[in-house]
């Protein structure tokens, strides 16, 4: 069973019109969108950071332990290893679903050793407030994610924008971890960690309308 | 630990150079792939005008991903994962017909145009119409794995890859079809289940 000589012709031809920028330059697009992605991210740290009545341990675990997570998180969900059909389902699973637990187990940890820090709280208002900043704060970090994974997946979209909308609602996270006085550990589940999974959930759309292998004419 | 790598094929050699700018190489990809792209989506849509759509869709997502080719991944289940979910979104919009349908006709008319001795091929193509129609009975999921494994040539890992799932699942599933197979086809289907 051959196709058409016909279909060759057909499909060389359809290529010269349609150009596509080989690796070097889509590995600049790609830098060039996570720079401006995160620029939000680091101009609001830049701006009127102070520890507050924050113990300093207690930020420096919370910001460093969640950074890590943010950091494989992101490998995980955007890195796609040596397949171009993208890491496992099992992996992009565990990546969606266990981020929140993971950023709420750190954050317990370090009250250990600082339990004052669970007294510094700041009311309800205050809690929505941080949680609209902090879902806020994700949409560059998932926009670029989207854009490097853009078209790229055709086994499991939507769990692949689930594991991208994740890690990038825990950068956001990490952010109001090292920005936010307030560390009530109610004030860190709505404000900070519950974006967390407000984005896996967006990230299950995103994945099925930006992530997905679509056909052009869909 | 270089025994577990996987053989670069021309279609990985060719894609890694298209990725890195040598527009050339794309020709070698469609020769690598396209006959084999066009079987399998042939054998699904039963329409050679469709089949030949969907190959070019799928080498046209391929070309316009060049740039985000991974270095040392492989090509072959890539395009068929790539094709595979176009044919399942052109069936969600109702743009085929039949994906299991008993008639042949496209199926027919490209065995008429080989050249094989009549009786071999009069029984050839009758075994092949009979697994087809035990095949359209059998589970999707069984029946794709069987597929790709025993009609496509890729191997357990790369169906494993294409479908999403794990090699133990595929190895399962192609098992089980060839099982069923075997239950109506009995000597017809020759004795080689292990890909």
């Amino acid at each position: 069973m051959t196709p058409t000589p016909d279909l060759r012709a057909r499909v060389l031809g359809a290529i010269r019109q349609e150009p596509a920028p080989p690796r070097a330059v889509i590995v600049r697009h790609q830098a060039v969108a996570f720079a401006l992605a995160f620029l939000p991210l680091i101009g609001f740290e830049a701006h009127d950071l102070h520890l507050g009545e924050r113990p300093l341990g207690f930020v420096v675990v919370n910001v460093v332990g969640w950074a890590l997570l943010a950091f494989v998180a992101t490998w995980g969900a955007v890195g796609r290893g040596r397949s171009m059909l993208g890491r496992r389902h099992g992996w992009l699973l565990a990546i969606a679903l266990s981020l929140p637990p993971l950023l709420l187990g750190i954050a317990a940890a370090a009250y250990g050793p600082w339990p004052q820090a669970m007294t510094i709280d700041c009311g309800g208002p205050g809690d929505f407030k941080c949680c609209a900043v902090t879902l806020a704060l994700a949409i560059g970090p998932l926009a670029a994610f989207a854009y490097a994974r853009r078209q790229s997946d055709p086994v499991h979209p939507k769990l692949t924008g689930a594991a991208l909308g994740a890690s990038a609602g825990t950068w956001a996270a990490v952010s109001m971890a090292m920005h936010c006085p307030v560390t009530s550990i109610r004030h860190v589940v709505i404000g900070h960690i519950a974006p967390v999974i407000a984005f896996a959930l967006i990230g299950l759309i995103v994945g099925a309308r930006v992530v997905a292998v679509r056909s052009r004419d869909a | 630990m270089a025994n577990d790598a996987p053989t670069r094929s021309p279609a990985d050699a060719a894609m890694e150079r298209y990725a890195a700018g040598d527009d050339a190489a794309f020709a070698e990809i469609y020769d690598a792939l396209a006959p084999r792209l066009y079987g399998y989506l042939l054998r699904q849509t039963r329409d050679a005008a469709k089949a030949e759509d969907l190959v070019q869709q799928t080498l046209l997502h391929m070309h316009r991903a060049r740039g985000r080719f991974i270095p040392g991944a492989e090509v072959t289940p890539w395009a068929f994962a790539i094709a595979r979910r176009l044919l399942i979104d052109g069936l969600r919009r109702g743009r085929r017909e039949v994906l299991s349908a008993t008639d042949d006709d496209a199926a027919q008319d490209t065995a008429a145009s080989n050249d094989a001795a009549a009786d071999d091929l009069v029984q050839a193509q009758e075994l092949g119409e009979r697994i087809q129609k035990e095949l359209a009975r059998i589970p999707e999921a069984q029946r794709v794995a069987f597929e790709l494994i025993k009609q496509e040539g890729l191997s357990l890992a790369q169906a494993a890859e294409v479908l999403g799932t794990t090699v133990a699942a595929v190895k399962l599933r192609a098992h089980r079809a060839y099982v069923a197979l075997r239950g109506v086809l009995g000597d017809s289907v020759e004795n080689d289940e292990a890909p």
